[in-house]
């Protein structure tokens, strides 16, 4: 086996940015580190000794030509501007969720990776979860025969990440404030779902609708923890609304819903999937301590008109299913962040550099799930109406 | 046999279907006497012969031309629910009606004109609005537990595509209903008991709706492995009903509903999976293993427990709350109510129904909640039709659009 050249990888953004500077670590994981950068130097203080170089200016990153790739893991609205700049710089990017927030930023994207013919990643770690994997290999080994249907909900109280502990708002709470109704991040949901569906693969998103509640949760948030702060309180001061339902229809006819909540007041359930196919079924519910569950024809339990019984644990069937991958690097991926998402997303991205192929997520599927952010703003500012969602594979309009 | 001239004197049409309401019926305190039932077909009505009292009939027409019937329960196949609802209002008769009550928009226009006309009781029998932790979480939401809703959703899932097709592999009603309608085919046990937490057509009203749809391969799929020589049933063309819709709905305070209906897919059964969000509580009732004993789950501000920060961190079990919360009606006639069917249902609903006329007030789930929960079926057809477009839900307290 040739020794592959080592890629020097910086990562921006030392917050966010920590698990993948852990995972980095791991020779494993295919990639060294050699700067981190953030525009707070508080936030690099834990890195001063460790040797790497720091920067508070992803400028002196990008002209830096020791580094090959980056990690951009900043504020999201930021995404896809940075690694256009990056890539323009000769750079590998490695982009955390979402990859961009207009249809416009999509296609200039596109652009970039044609342009620079660098390879660019979405860092969707949900896709790499253990039993969003295992049901990939049940999905590709025939197990759920056609799929029909599929659900991904991401509702996560977060509330408080909008305000500083003075009361200001953080970058969150800004876009909370000026951006929506939308669904403002549908890519922990879509992703794994997209993936199972074989989008942009075997099957294409053809049109969704995007429908929307008040905005009630961040105002009643702020009444009860910054009562001084009047402003938050008013009727409209806030853009968002508590929660989004999105409708999306395939080419071949299967139906995903979405459904994006991080205001409203409820136990978190970030990883909340369904999916049907027309011999298996997979669910990952609510619940006090939810496990994932599946029911298989022929094999889970049927009545005695042989109609569907009851849910068993998904990981009843890990000897047989579960993904090579987690098979193969389950230690290495526990101990990584992100229920090991980090440590496979590091690995992948350096495989796909060095192999010269697009990875596993590349910047159409980036796109193309994070297209649904300026999509359902579209479809709820026209009361649900449908909208066409773009083929990025097609020549750019 | 004792009878008080008091009691209101029911026939129950659709034996099959029918049967709790008969022993409801027949183990109620409520003022109910059965006195009549009726069914096409013979063999329903044996087990029934030489009960005192009770007269069987065949014919539908028998019952609404017999004097000593004050009110039916149509118990019938679906589609044919609203005409004859509106004969037996026609012929004198208070109405009980199973879901759903109405197939189209003319037909729930046409069953309110006819209730108005006669000012006779219609009630549809919606049984999932009674069930022991949907009327909790009711009385939670009236004592502000919830504080504002913001958003719910319903959904059912059954597969049933072993009652698609008779002994002889024909298409039952249902079966002809995957062949003839592309739509949100029953969607009342999952919006009603939402609609009534969210005082749909008291307090707020639904405004728009959209349906999207899966395809269609779950009733072929069945089809070709149980009835591998009826080679029409293989098509997927033959089946044109959805496997599971998902429809959405804004009410005019701007609250979203959220409908699923699925009754032929390949998996678990959860007819009654519900969630309810207000600004100070939600509820869930989630897919799970234990089915039908899925644990009704509940988060409540300032009670249940939080992290450090503040935000919600865990359920708890609805029942944390019954003692508090418990409806009154559950409190009073939990015994009896577990007796009858439906989880309580067809108990309450009967003694609802017999109040109402009594009283002579509207009952609790009146002609205009019937149609308007009933009216997703016509709506969702239309916005399927048109590319998943919203089309606005009529006001059905207003006047009839001419």
């Amino acid at each position: 086996m040739s020794q592959p050249a080592t890629i020097r990888f910086a990562v921006v953004g030392a917050g966010r940015g920590k698990s993948f500077i852990q995972a980095a670590a791991n020779p494993d994981a295919g990639v060294e580190l050699v700067a981190v950068c953030d525009r707070r130097p508080t936030a690099l203080e834990q890195w001063r000794e460790s040797g790497v170089s720091l920067f508070t200016d992803l400028e002196e990153v990008l002209n830096d030509p020791k580094i090959d790739a980056v990690c951009l893991a900043t504020p999201v609205n930021q995404h896809a501007r940075q690694a256009i700049a990056a890539l323009d710089a000769g750079k590998h990017v490695l982009s955390e969720v979402t990859a961009a927030f207009t249809l416009e930023e999509c296609w200039d994207l596109i652009e970039a990776v044609n342009r620079s013919g660098r390879t660019y990643m979405m860092a969707e770690n949900y896709c790499f979860t253990e039993a969003a994997m295992q049901v990939q290999n049940m999905v590709e080994q025939g197990v759920f025969g056609e799929l029909t249907y599929a659900s991904g909900s991401y509702l996560h109280d977060a509330r408080n990440l909008l305000f500083d502990p003075e009361g200001e708002l953080t970058w969150r709470g800004e876009l909370r404030r000026d951006f929506g109704p939308a669904n403002g991040y549908p890519t922990h949901s879509l992703g794994p779902v997209a993936r199972w569906l074989g989008i942009n693969r075997t099957d294409h998103l053809v049109t969704t609708a995007s429908w929307h509640t008040n905005s009630r949760g961040i105002t009643n948030y702020a009444s009860r923890n910054f009562p001084e702060r009047t402003d938050y309180h008013a009727p409209g001061y806030w853009a968002h609304a508590d929660s989004v339902t999105t409708h999306i229809r395939t080419e071949h006819g299967a139906l995903i819903n979405l459904r994006f909540d991080i205001a409203s007041a409820r136990p978190h359930q970030l990883m909340r999937y369904e999916l049907q196919g027309t011999k298996a079924a997979y669910v990952l519910p609510d619940g006090i301590n939810p496990q994932p569950l599946v029911w298989i024809e022929g094999r889970s339990k049927t009545d005695a008109r042989g109609i569907a019984g009851n849910w068993e644990p998904l990981f009843n069937y890990r000897a047989e299913f579960a993904h090579p991958l987690w098979r193969d690097h389950r230690e290495a991926a526990t101990k990584a962040g992100h229920g090991g998402g980090d440590y496979f997303l590091l690995r992948e991205f350096s495989s796909a550099i060095r192999e010269q192929r697009p990875p596993l997520i590349d910047v159409y599927d980036a796109v193309t799930w994070s297209s649904l952010i300026p999509l359902s703003l579209q479809s709820i500012a026209a009361n649900g109406a449908p909208v066409a969602i773009p083929n990025f594979r097609s020549p750019i309009p | 046999m004792t009878t008080t001239p008091k009691k209101l004197r029911f026939a129950v049409v659709g034996a099959g279907r029918g049967k709790t309401f008969i022993n409801a019926a027949q183990n109620s305190d409520s003022g109910i006497e059965l006195v009549a039932i009726c069914d096409q077909n013979e063999a329903a009505l044996e087990k029934w012969k030489g009960h005192d009292g009770v007269r069987l009939y065949h014919d539908f027409a028998q019952v609404l031309n017999d004097p000593d019937v004050d009110a039916v329960c149509i118990a019938t196949p679906v589609p044919i629910h609203a005409r004859q609802s509106i004969a037996a209002l026609e012929a004198g008769k208070h109405v009980l009606s199973e879901v759903t009550a109405c197939y189209t928009l003319e037909e729930g226009w046409d069953l309110i004109a006819a209730v108005e006309r006669t000012g006779l009781t219609y009630m549809m029998a919606e049984n999932y609005c009674y069930i022991a932790a949907v009327m909790q979480v009711q009385n939670m939401v009236d004592q502000g537990v919830f504080g504002e809703l913001t958003y719910a959703s319903g959904s059912y899932i059954h597969d049933c595509r072993n009652l698609f097709f008779g002994g002889n592999g024909d298409l039952t009603w249902r079966g002809n209903l995957r062949h003839d309608l592309v739509a949100c085919t029953y969607p009342t046990h999952s919006l009603g008991p939402v609609a009534r937490w969210l005082g749909i057509n008291r307090t707020d009203f639904l405004a728009t709706t959209a349906t999207w749809q899966s395809k269609s391969r779950a009733v072929a799929d069945y089809a070709k492995r149980n009835l591998p020589d009826r080679a029409e049933y293989a098509a997927d063309a033959f089946w044109p009903h959805p496997d599971t819709s998902t429809t959405s709905i804004r009410t005019q305070n701007g609250a979203l509903i959220d409908i699923r209906v699925d009754f032929a897919s390949a998996r678990p059964h959860h007819m009654t999976r519900y969630e309810l969000q207000g600004t100070k509580a939600a509820f869930a009732l989630p897919d799970g293993v234990g089915a039908p004993g899925i644990d009704p789950l509940i988060w409540i501000q300032d009670r249940s427990p939080t992290n450090k920060r503040g935000i919600a961190e865990q359920w708890e079990p609805l029942s944390n709350y019954q003692e508090e919360f418990e409806h009154p009606l559950w409190k009073e006639h939990r015994e009896r109510a577990e007796k009858a069917g439906h989880g309580g249902g067809d108990y309450f609903i009967l003694r609802e129904f017999a109040a109402s006329i009594a009283e002579n007030r509207l009952p609790l789930i009146d002609v205009y909640d019937a149609v308007t929960w009933s009216s997703i079926t016509p709506l969702s057809a239309e916005s399927i039709a048109k590319g998943n477009v919203p089309v606005t839900v009529p006001n059905f307290k207003e006047a009839r659009p001419k």
